[in-house]
């Protein structure tokens, strides 16, 4: 049987269900990020409000710039100032998708995406979104599955991990709840 | 693929590299190459993620078979290319053998024929130059396959 496990990081990691909620917020948590920034924090809320992720130091992964790094890089801030998105480490990435499967298989056409929610084509509804693999030298508008994060193919394997770092800025106030995230794969 | 076995990417390129496989660049798009389960693998430059839970990859090209293993990567590389020359040298074994039959056929055919024409020119009875033929084929292939 296929499942699929995510994990928001940090000093311990917080489960991610699937209703629960992606928050990204200002300093802390339900703190309202400003249009046209990108949030300071990230955590999870479950589906009555709570704070799922409060006690495990959730991390955060935040875009600076698209091509202000060196030679084109993207810029991000993980915590410890302003970096070339390349150099984040595995443990330092926002989010841990594992994909299992009883017996060994390969993965390929594996992407991640922002999407509104309901359709797959169609991008988060009042939110800029940017994603990006482990190893990205730049961040990638993943918004709709037309223009995914395209994620490496992963060997035969019964578990198969991919770090993603997610950052998000809203377009204009209030909650931006037709905001999801989608993960795509094939395995054989 | 070092002994941390991280969770890596690596291109198929660098995998075909570390498991030994000779002129890896002039394989793509001319051979049938799969890594670690994933088929049609046609760019040196397409990445491939090998999982800390890894412990072997095995690599088709062509027909040749290699494998990793992802932690005693250097050691299992040198074992593959023995592996790998000694199926060679078997192969090339069967086909010199092959050769030297069919060379070997050959010649006895034409002793046969040679055998056929003279006794053809004594003009013995057909029965004669039958049995004596068939007995010549015997001698002819004990000498020379046994």
């Amino acid at each position: 049987m296929a499942t699929f496990v995510w994990l928001l990081q940090g000093a311990s990691p917080t489960t991610i269900d699937i209703t629960d909620i992606i928050q990204f917020a200002k300093a802390t948590f339900d703190s309202k990020v400003v249009v046209g920034e990108y949030q300071d924090s990230t955590h999870v809320e479950s589906s009555v409000g709570a704070n799922d992720s409060s006690g495990n130091t959730p991390n955060n992964v935040k875009f600076i710039s698209q091509t202000g790094g060196s030679g084109g890089d993207s810029l991000a801030d993980w915590g410890d100032g302003t970096e070339d998105l390349d150099v984040i480490l595995q443990a330092e990435c926002t989010i841990k998708v594992t994909f299992s499967h009883g017996s060994a298989v390969a993965v390929s056409g594996h992407i991640f995406f922002a999407f509104d929610g309901t359709t797959a084509t169609n991008g988060p509804t009042g939110v800029t979104s940017v994603a990006a693999e482990l190893g990205d030298t730049n961040w990638t508008a993943a918004e709709g599955s037309g223009t995914p994060l395209t994620i490496a193919d992963s060997g035969s394997a019964t578990d198969h991990d991919s770090y993603i770092n997610i950052s998000a800025s809203p377009d204009s106030v209030g909650v931006k709840a037709a905001f999801a995230y989608r993960d795509e794969l094939v395995y054989a | 693929m070092n002994n941390t076995k991280a969770n890596k990417k690596y291109t198929a390129l660098e995998i075909l590299k570390i498991a030994g496989v000779e002129n890896p660049e002039d394989k793509f798009g001319k051979f049938k190459i799969r890594i670690a389960g994933l088929r049609g693998i046609s760019s040196p430059n397409h990445l491939i993620t090998i999982q800390p839970t890894t412990d072997q990859v095995d690599i088709l090209v062509g027909d040749k078979v290699y494998s990793i293993n992802t932690t005693e990567n250097e050691k299992t590389r040198i074992v593959t290319e023995e592996v790998t020359k000694h199926e060679e040298s078997k192969a090339e074994d069967k086909a010199a053998r092959v050769e030297d039959l069919k060379v070997k056929k050959a010649k006895a055919r034409i002793k046969i024929s040679k055998k056929e024409v003279e006794l053809k020119a004594e003009k013995l009875p057909i029965e004669e130059i039958e049995k004596e033929l068939e007995e010549f084929e015997r001698e002819v292939y004990n000498e020379m396959f046994r």
